[in-house]
């Protein structure tokens, strides 16, 4: 009796000792109430008759049903309208500019890390923009320089101004723009995993075998490829997986030429209150990321994860680029200005329209700015935008921190119970929100924090269960960063500061962090800038007193005043850039080239 | 050991995967039994228990000490309106802009979880509204001041009271010398003529365009008739009738499906004439400010009536503020930003700006859709759209 006690009692003691155990249980509750019962309680309602929906399932409301299933994928034509042919274009779609994004992100992520090309600074700060501007920009700006006058809002782009005849309607609308626009929209993941996982590599590894006789080439292929694996495959998952759910740019460049994806499926079943579909639909899309994540950790999980953080001296390896390195300089640094600053100027310039479009100088003013316009003042003068900005940064600031820190602990007990079922369960869980839309999550929160329940009192109406959602949507990027960067940080550091008596937060705090502080800011930028420009998330738990920036933009554009929404848009990109200069100057990481070009 | 461990973990797994389905589901309680719904009714002295003269200084007066009320409001032009009103009565009135469905999500979530943060709710779909918000639920109760009852045609206030009209209609550029309409039936927009020259909003993502093809379904016997008017012969159905038969041949005429009612707009004043889109004629404000260029059809295309409601939300704690907010919003003063494009109930209110002259009066065919029929065809239209697109 006493010795199993005491049996007991060690194995508590060791259990408490191992806070890679604890906080992998920890997360797993968490994960269970905030991500399982929403996910549990959309596919219940996918089997049970919506409010609304009495009539056409013929029921009452409540009734089990298999009408949404039946509807989605047994239903003939129209099933496959619904479902198979926007299937066939999202797989078309995401695939290719996942590629795409990809190529583009990690050339750029190896020439601003293991090269000596000029610009780096410039490259690094444009690298980013693409993903903090609004994508419905992007979208307009693609219209104005290949728009032709023959399909959409037939509004004659730059190129059909030049040429004198309209440009091909596939370069105006359908699969080549909006693939095009996703992969600009989206190759920051792949640019800044890419680089975050690059200067983690050790010199000395590439060098061993330069000595013994390897070419550049076989160096890249053999050593510094394999390294990187986790962090691309992680980053072709984040990209493939952002544009699975993306409604603005497919319904911009897509709608009118009737040219349809899943997302825009699950949107206009969400938009009309046909929420029974909008799951049906939701599921179809966490099948397929999930597939996606399966696919990926059986492809690197072949291989070996290499540590490449031991207690011992790393630095980089600067290829030399000779006689290339200003034009490649010059080429890389042109070809990012337009990318970036196209969309913003055209954002800019749009804001100092009085009538949206019309470039001229009589046209100009300053009305959405300081002025007032149908009744609605300058976003620099309403107090109501001032409010919502306030609370914008407290949950941009919060929701970064927030993410970055829970990456760091979900990477830790990750790579430290590798190959376990509880690391495995947790690192899926944590990659479900991603493809949930945030419309629906949003939803589905609002029903569970309307009530107290347990030890939760009402989070309703409070910025704590804003802060909780925008959370809970971000942790994909949070335990994509946190586990790659972990992967790469070897035991023994951390073993021996345990050794020497230091606590768990200490170690967390003075070794694992500063180890993986570029992972760590690179968690922080994407998710504040996510949480930032979210508005489908947010839209159904915001309140008066909660608002924030992005949600106030509906009305805007409800009104057909984009030109203010155009105006919080810029107000935005200033906030997260300077946040991130903030951010960079008090980590000593350069976020914005690439987490240092140099050594840190 | 081991085994246990494993079925310990399982064990977990399997019971957060069970929590949704024991205590959590959607619409767990019905909150409104018979009774609370008439206790708050004789609190808020509202539905039978609406004195037969309101004292408007009496309420005006007990508004002041409620606590703040939230208004819902798909549009922000209420923003400004909202601050003049507490200015003048000295209370606490917050707005919040969502669009339509997620007012009507928000609302149903708040009331089967028992809360209610708002008070007064301005929304866009009337149908939608009443059918899932006031029949499936009763979550927004019906408020019209006493002095409107009296001059309000029924129409105007049943079930609920309408703030405003509008009208779906068509935008034309015309090609004609006079630069008169360029068509004399609705199906001439189905012939080559017009091919890729239509724009629209698709219904499922707008509720007067949605109107509009259930009026044409609905009345799929004008369209019978309108088309042996104009091609000389009976039709022959492919579809289940006339007016199915005329959304199939407009679709395939290469209509121009737009993301919004501005992409509509755009197309139309960037296009060559002749080109037709179809929106609400409030738009018709930035032609006359000069941001679009084109004309409203109110002669040959039938036009539809889409009427945006104003109600209370059950179980307010401020429904003196909601009773002041709703007569303030339907005054002269109080409606001011829609008088200059959209059409007031309210008789005492007059019309202002450039737009004034446009009436409903001068439409010649203005359909008005039932709320029934809406809710009835609406689904079918929306499949058929689906299929057809």
């Amino acid at each position: 009796m006493n010795l199993s006690m005491r049996r007991v009692r060690n194995r508590l003691s060791t259990f408490a000792h191992s806070p890679q155990n604890w906080l992998a249980w920890i997360f797993l509750l968490v994960f269970g109430y905030l991500i399982i019962v929403p996910v549990g309680n959309m596919i219940w309602s996918t089997f049970h008759i919506q409010s609304g929906d009495a009539r056409r399932a013929g029921g009452a409301v409540g009734d089990f049903t298999m009408f949404y299933w039946e509807r989605v994928f047994a239903s003939g034509q129209l099933s496959a309208r619904l479902l198979y042919e926007p299937l066939m274009n999202t797989l078309f779609v995401s695939i290719t500019y996942t590629i795409i994004a990809m190529i583009i992100g990690l050339s750029l992520a190896w020439l601003m890390v293991k090269t000596d090309m000029p610009f780096k600074r410039f490259t690094g700060f444009c690298a980013i923009v693409p993903y903090i501007v609004p994508s419905w920009t992007l979208a307009l700006a693609w219209l104005t320089v290949f728009g032709n006058s023959q399909v959409g809002i037939g509004a004659a782009g730059v190129v059909e101004t030049l040429l004198g005849r309209p440009t091909p309607n596939w370069l105006a609308y359908g699969p080549i723009p909006i693939i095009s626009v996703l992969a600009i929209n989206f190759f920051a993941f792949a640019y800044l995993l890419g680089a975050a996982a690059l200067a983690t590599v050790d010199a000395s590894l590439e060098e061993a075998a330069l000595i013994h006789g390897a070419s550049n080439r076989k160096v890249i292929r053999k050593i510094t490829m394999p390294i990187l694996l986790p962090a691309i495959g992680s980053a072709a998952i984040l990209t493939f997986a952002s544009g699975l759910g993306t409604f603005g740019v497919p319904a911009f460049l897509g709608l009118p030429v009737r040219y349809n994806v899943l997302a825009t499926s699950l949107y206009q079943s969400a938009a009309i209150g046909r929420y029974g579909e909008a799951f049906v639909f939701t599921m179809v899309l966490v099948t397929i990321s999930a597939s996606a994540i399966i696919l990926n950790s059986k492809l690197i999980g072949k291989r070996k994860q290499f540590t490449t953080m031991e207690g011992k001296g790393s630095r980089q390896r600067v290829l030399k680029l000779g006689k290339w390195r200003k034009p490649v300089g010059f080429l890389v640094a042109g070809v990012m200005a337009i990318v970036t600053f196209m969309p913003i100027i055209f954002l800019v310039l749009q804001t100092f329209q009085f009538h949206l479009g019309q470039y001229s100088l009589d046209n100009f003013t300053l009305a959405y700015w300081i002025g007032e316009r149908d009744g609605l003042r300058g976003i620099l003068v309403d107090p109501r935008v001032r409010a919502a900005a306030v609370n914008t940064l407290w949950l941009g600031i919060s929701v970064g921190l927030g993410t970055a820190f829970v990456g760091i602990l979900i990477g830790y007990s990750v790579s430290r119970n590798r190959g376990r079922p509880i690391a495995k369960v947790v690192e899926q869980m944590s990659f479900i929100p991603y493809v949930i839309p945030g419309i629906a999550f949003g939803a589905i929160f609002l029903s569970m924090f309307a009530q107290p329940r347990g030890p939760i009192p009402v989070l309703y109406g409070t910025m704590t269960i804003i802060f909780i959602a925008c959370l809970v949507n971000r942790l994909p990027f949070a335990s994509r960063m946190g586990i790659s960067a972990m992967m790469q940080v070897g035991r023994s550091l951390e073993e021996s500061a345990e050794v020497h008596g230091a606590s768990f937060p200490r170690r967390i705090t003075r070794i694992m962090f500063p180890l993986t502080k570029r992972g760590f800011m690179g968690g922080f930028i994407l998710s504040f800038v996510s949480t930032v420009k979210d508005i489908n998330l947010v839209i159904l738990l915001v309140t008066p007193q909660t608002m924030v920036l992005a949600a106030l933009t509906f009305g805007y554009i409800e009104l057909g005043r984009r030109q203010f929404a155009d105006a919080i848009g810029v107000v935005i990109i200033v906030l997260v850039l300077g946040c991130t200069l903030i951010a960079q100057w008090l980590t000593k990481t350069n976020p914005l080239q690439g987490f240092g070009g140099g050594n840190s | 050991m081991k085994i246990t461990r494993n079925a310990a973990f399982a064990a977990l797994v399997v019971s957060l995967l069970l929590i949704p389905a024991l205590g959590f589901s959607a619409g767990t309680a019905e909150p409104a039994a018979a009774d609370p719904l008439d206790e708050w009714m004789q609190f808020a002295e509202v539905g039978p228990y609406q004195p037969e003269v309101e004292d408007w200084d009496a309420i005006a007066a007990a508004a002041q000490e409620e606590p703040p009320l939230v208004m819902y409001s798909n549009t922000s032009r209420a923003f400004p309106v909202v601050d003049q009103f507490n200015e003048i009565y000295g209370t606490e009135v917050e707005m919040l802009n969502i669009s339509t469905s997620e007012l009507n999500e928000r609302i149903r979530r708040e009331y089967d979880a028992g809360i209610f943060p708002s008070g007064v709710v301005m929304t866009g779909n009337i149908a939608v509204m009443y059918d899932q918000l006031m029949v499936e639920r009763n979550a927004l109760t019906a408020y019209v001041p006493r002095e409107m009852q009296a001059v309000l045609p029924d129409r105007d206030m049943e079930p609920v009271l309408i703030h405003r009209y509008s009208a779906g209609t068509w935008y034309f550029t015309s090609d004609l010398p006079d630069g008169s309409v360029p068509y004399e039936n609705i199906w001439e927009l189905t012939t080559e003529r017009f091919r890729n020259r239509v724009a629209m909003q698709s219904p499922l993502r707008s509720g007067t365009t949605m109107d509009y093809m259930v009026g044409i379904v609905a009345n799929s016997d004008l369209m019978e008739e309108l088309y042996e008017d104009f091609f000389g012969e009976p039709i022959e159905l492919t579809t289940p009738n006339a007016g199915f038969e005329w959304i199939r041949r407009l679709l395939e005429n290469d209509l121009r499906v737009q993301a919004s009612f501005r992409d509509v707009a755009d197309a139309v004043t960037n296009s060559d004439a002749p080109f037709l889109g179809f929106g609400t004629q409030s738009v018709y404000r930035d032609v006359l400010s000069g941001q679009y260029d084109f004309e409203l059809d109110t002669d040959i295309n039938p036009a539809i009536l889409s009427a945006r409601p104003i109600a209370m939300t059950s179980y307010t704690e401020s429904p003196n503020t909601a009773k002041l907010l709703i007569r303030y919003l339907t005054s002269q003063e109080g409606g001011d930003p829609w008088w200059g494009a959209d059409f007031p109930v309210n008789p005492e209110v007059q019309s202002t700006g450039p737009m004034a002259n446009l009436t409903l009066d001068s439409f010649a065919r203005l359909w008005s859709i039932p709320i029934d029929q809406a809710l009835d065809l609406g689904d079918e239209v929306a499949d058929f759209w689906i299929l057809y697109e």
